[in-house]
């Protein structure tokens, strides 16, 4: 309990997403107020923050994670995956074209 | 609007002398006045696309709560919004005017008292016993599964009680209390109002319960003080002709 320094997290939260709100025509938007709430939001919500805030509680909790398997999108693989549909696509429509032609 | 005269304006406070930092000023209007300082509108340029946890934006903000807490250390504050830029001085004094009577009455209320952030956090759970399902019938397995099962339920349901009593403690020390957002793995994330000369006997109650917390897998924690962050949440409008 003793004294700790005030995350970022909430520090963040605090004067983002709390505070007096002026409205009217006094001043300019500079800030989206409400898309930075937002993405305030996610933030503390998201579990990439939990984790490096060590609150992952879930990776370690057995009801939750087993025998945790990471299942992970390949990305290179989908990249390639959809360069060659996009190659596939260009060839048919090419071939359509030339068989068009004669006619 | 003015030409190149724009302020940013961090807090309403008392018209009384502050020593400020370098670069911010008191802009008074009768018994209250606004913290500001000249600002160049493009150093916000583009601030709320930025993630958080960007630097720029965590460095504007690290100011902005520097001088807002600055004011609190001296007079009761009510904390301005992020990035709330006036035109002008014209400007500050209008909206001191405007928000007078709901402002004033906002900053008697809050005098005396700071917020305190209180979070109950699950920890680890406790790990697996070794090899726990060695020469176990199938039957065994599914027996001692189900017992671990409904024993962590039980575990979950008595943390829950003992955070709500807890929360129903600190209510009573409190002169508010304002939920706040919860990350996974929260089970309270409470921001209090509470009023100075009770701030020992509200950390008393905090570490009166730490202990069965702690025994339920799970940590409370304090943040704080903080200026009245959590119970300023309210516009104040402000038109033309105000």
């Amino acid at each position: 309990m003793a004294d700790r320094s005030d995350s970022l997290a909430d520090i963040l939260e605090r004067v983002l997403d709390k505070g007096v709100v002026i409205a009217g025509d006094i001043g300019v938007s500079v800030v989206d107020i409400e898309l930075l709430t937002l993405r305030v939001r996610l933030f503390i919500a998201s579990a990439q923050t939990a984790k490096e805030m060590g609150m992952d509680w879930w990776t370690n909790d057995p009801f939750f994670a087993p025998k945790s398997v990471p299942v992970e999108l390949d990305n290179t693989e989908n990249a390639q995956l959809r360069a060659r549909v996009a190659d596939l696509e260009a060839a048919l429509a090419a071939a359509s074209h030339r068989t068009e032609l004669p006619r | 609007m003015s030409a190149g005269s724009w302020l940013c304006a961090y807090a309403i406070t008392r018209n009384r002398p502050l020593a400020l930092g370098p670069g911010t000023r008191l802009v008074g209007h009768r018994e209250l006045g606004v913290v500001v300082a000249d600002v160049d509108p493009a150093r916000y340029e583009r601030v709320d696309t930025l993630e958080p946890q960007d630097a720029t934006l965590a460095e504007l903000v690290r100011e902005h709560d520097a001088v807002v807490r600055a004011v609190f250390r001296q007079e009761p504050v009510l904390p301005l919004r992020f990035g709330s830029i006036l035109d002008g001085e014209d400007a500050a004094v209008r909206l001191l005017r405007a928000g007078y009577e709901q402002a004033r009455a906002c900053l008697a209320d809050l005098d005396g008292h700071r917020e305190w952030g209180v979070r109950v956090r699950r920890t680890a759970s406790a790990p697996p016993s070794s090899r726990p399902d060695a020469g176990l019938t199938g039957t065994q397995y599914l027996a001692q599964r189900r017992q671990k099962l409904k024993a962590d339920e039980q575990n979950r349901a008595d943390l829950g009680a003992v955070a709500e009593r807890l929360r129903d403690v600190l209510r009573r020390h409190a002169a508010g209390r304002a939920d706040r957002t919860r990350a996974p793995g929260v089970l309270v994330d409470d921001a209090y109002l509470v009023p100075t000369a009770g701030e020992s006997a509200f950390h008393g109650e905090v570490q009166r319960f730490a202990d069965e917390v702690r025994g339920h897998g799970a940590t409370v924690e304090t943040t704080g003080p903080w200026p009245p962050y959590s119970f300023t949440g309210f516009e104040l409008e402000v038109s033309a002709d105000g």
